[in-house]
């Protein structure tokens, strides 16, 4: 019999059933104000996982929507884990993933860092609290009011050619949405201009964690502000820094769709096309369910492992060994 | 925010001059695109014809036609925007009263099972399994084509409940169990206690979780697909991504004088933008909050 303080069971119900159905009568109200939520978890959430098995079938409509479906499928076993490699110019499209993916996430955790440090120097506060401000509204906008602002800026007769035109005369129009050599440009510049608020606010709640005290006493000690930045400001946040580019890893490869759907069309898919877009297409319009599942799924694995490798090289290296976990 | 004037040596000067000159150039870069887009649903279309390069609406020469067009094409531009604010209102106050109802019980450590259920609840946040298996499963709940795939699957979300948990852990127990001792009932010590306590977090949660279901996109791509279902965010998806004139959306007998289609985009999206402009403008302190506290402790 296990002895807990406190007692919050009845020992005199002994055996897991019993204490269960007592546990559950004794708290009646709580567990019913808890089942609504926990229903829809199990529906939406945990059930997801359950149709995971289709990546392992050919599933289809044919054999049933739903549940029924799954259980007619055939089992086919690994086959479109194998296909995913045949699909057509593999290596473009997934060095376009990778290159994209790493891109916006330098650009957003460099961006960030830099906006925090900046905004933690500044000594007016009007500006510090302005540009916090600012900064933070565009994460706030959907992808489909900031796509539909940087496409009408940069269509043949937007704001950025009106630009073009004034400074040189006679150029030809610039075709930044049909043209493949400003997509990836176009992409993490704009995912930049919408997350670089959000990412700076986060390094920014964590520099004003910092002892105060420490500058005072440094600078008694003969410190320079340029000293004081090396030695308490970046050590300071090492911590954060690390844990942020360890949560925010799986978004090279997990590329949301939002943006990808605002910006690509045909005309860009030679640069633009990345494997989640590719599957997307395939799985919505051709119906390809249990191909697009695998590939989703190694897509899943692949961001697990990338973590788990990059946590354990985190823990190696820092000397308060830190990582997510 | 150190403490020093910039008086202390030439370097500090030159590096706030320089930090000035950046976060200056930062700011307008976020504020800019918006006030040009407000400035291109306002401008003159003979002035538009002619070049796209202006920054700010010109305040001699307001030009509020398209807008009366926008708001005169009520199946086409009304109606996306009664939609998406259902969805918003409705998605709100039911996810709000679920993550309330849910938190509440399962902040207090007296009941057993309270850490296997947060457990239960956390655990889909490390596994994702992709937007295949979500849509057969929204196709399988008999949701398709309706507003309401948009608000159900999102209900109770993890991120909601971890921060009302943390909340009602942090009020103290003793106010709670004196009125049980005096007799009151769950239901009485919810509504005349615990409510009127909770009104920081239930401001946090409602204004997080009325953006997030306001900017709704992918989810009504997938989704809704009649156009009397479309959300704004949709029809901006139409308007943008899919090259579709303003012309075709539109179920018009009179096409006559038309604005342009890059002045309909425009306003737009200030109509989509607006409401949510006017949420951060009065609520950005607990946006902040939020945000912050969700993020250090995930």
């Amino acid at each position: 019999m296990k002895k807990l303080p406190g007692l919050w069971y009845d020992p005199k119900h002994k055996g897991f059933w019993r204490g269960l159905s007592f546990e559950l009568s004794h708290n009646r109200v709580l567990y019913l104000m808890v089942l609504p939520a926990v229903l829809l978890t199990l529906v939406y959430r945990y059930l997801p996982m359950l149709f995971v098995v289709i990546s392992f079938q050919d599933y289809s409509f044919a054999h049933g929507l739903g549940i029924m479906g799954i259980i007619n499928s055939p089992f086919v076993g690994f086959k479109h884990f194998a296909e995913l490699f045949t699909i057509p110019d593999f290596g473009l499209k997934f060095t376009n993933t990778l290159v994209i993916g790493l891109g916006k996430q330098i650009i957003n955790f460099s961006g960030g860092l830099m906006l925090a440090l900046l905004l933690y120097e500044m000594s007016n506060r009007f500006l510090r609290n302005a540009v916090r401000v600012v900064t933070l509204f565009p994460y706030m906008i959907s992808w489909a009011v900031a796509g539909a602002i940087f496409s009408g800026m940069m269509q043949s007769n937007g704001l950025f050619n009106a630009v073009i035109a004034r400074l040189a005369p006679g150029a030809s129009a610039v075709g930044f949405l049909i043209d493949p050599r400003y997509f990836k440009p176009i992409i993490i510049l704009t995912e930049g201009w919408k997350y670089m608020g959000l990412m700076g606010a986060l390094f920014y709640a964590s520099l004003l964690g910092i002892d105060i005290t420490l500058y005072e006493f440094s600078s008694v000690d003969g410190a320079s502000r340029w000293d004081q930045f090396l030695h308490i400001t970046l050590p300071s946040i090492r911590t954060t820094m690390i844990v942020v580019a360890l949560l925010n890893l799986q978004y090279i490869v997990n590329v949301g769709p939002d943006q990808v759907l605002m910006f690509l069309n045909p005309n860009v898919y030679s640069t633009g096309d990345i494997i989640p877009t590719y599957v997307y297409r395939q799985a919505i319009f051709f119906g390809n369910y249990s191909w697009a599942t695998a590939v989703g799924l190694s897509q899943s694995v692949l961001a697990f492992i990338m973590v788990i490798f990059a946590n354990s090289l985190a823990r190696k290296f820092d000397e308060n060994r830190t990582g997510l976990w | 925010m150190k403490l020093f004037g910039k008086r202390k040596t030439v370097g500090e000067f030159y590096f706030f001059i320089l930090n000035t000159v950046i976060l200056s150039i930062i700011g307008l870069a976020m504020i800019l695109p918006f006030t040009h887009v407000l400035a291109i649903s306002l401008a003159n279309q003979v002035q538009l014809a002619h070049s796209q390069l202006i920054l700010f609406p010109n305040p001699l020469h307001l030009n509020f036609k398209v807008y009366a067009f926008i708001f005169s094409r009520g199946e086409t531009f009304l109606r996306p925007f009664y939609n998406t604010v259902f969805v918003t209102v409705v998605g709100t106050f039911l996810d709000l009263v679920l993550v309330l109802i849910t938190a509440y019980p399962l902040s207090k450590s007296k009941l057993k099972y309270a850490r296997p259920l947060l457990l239960f609840m956390f655990l889909p946040m490390l596994f994702n399994p992709g937007i295949i298996p979500r849509y057969l499963v929204v196709r399988s709940t008999g949701l398709m084509d309706s507003l309401w795939a948009l608000i159900v699957p999102s209900l109770a979300g993890a991120y909601g409940i971890l921060l009302a948990v943390n909340f009602f852990r942090s009020l103290p127990p003793e106010i709670e169990e004196s009125a049980m001792m005096d007799g009151a009932g769950y239901l009485t010590v919810i509504t005349r206690i615990v409510l009127p306590l909770s009104k920081p977090i239930m401001a946090t949660l409602a204004i997080l979780m009325s953006v997030s279901y306001w900017n709704i996109l992918f989810d009504a791509v997938l989704f809704v697909s009649s156009q009397s279902r479309w959300t704004l965010q949709l029809m901006l998806y139409q308007l943008v991504a899919q090259f579709a004139t303003p012309a075709a959306i539109i179920n018009a007998n009179s096409i006559g004088s038309m604005p342009a289609p890059e002045q309909i985009r425009m306003t737009a999206v200030i109509v989509t933008t607006l409401p949510i402009l006017v949420l951060y403008a009065f609520c950005q302190k607990y946006l902040v909050r939020g945000i912050t506290v969700a993020a250090v402790k995930g």
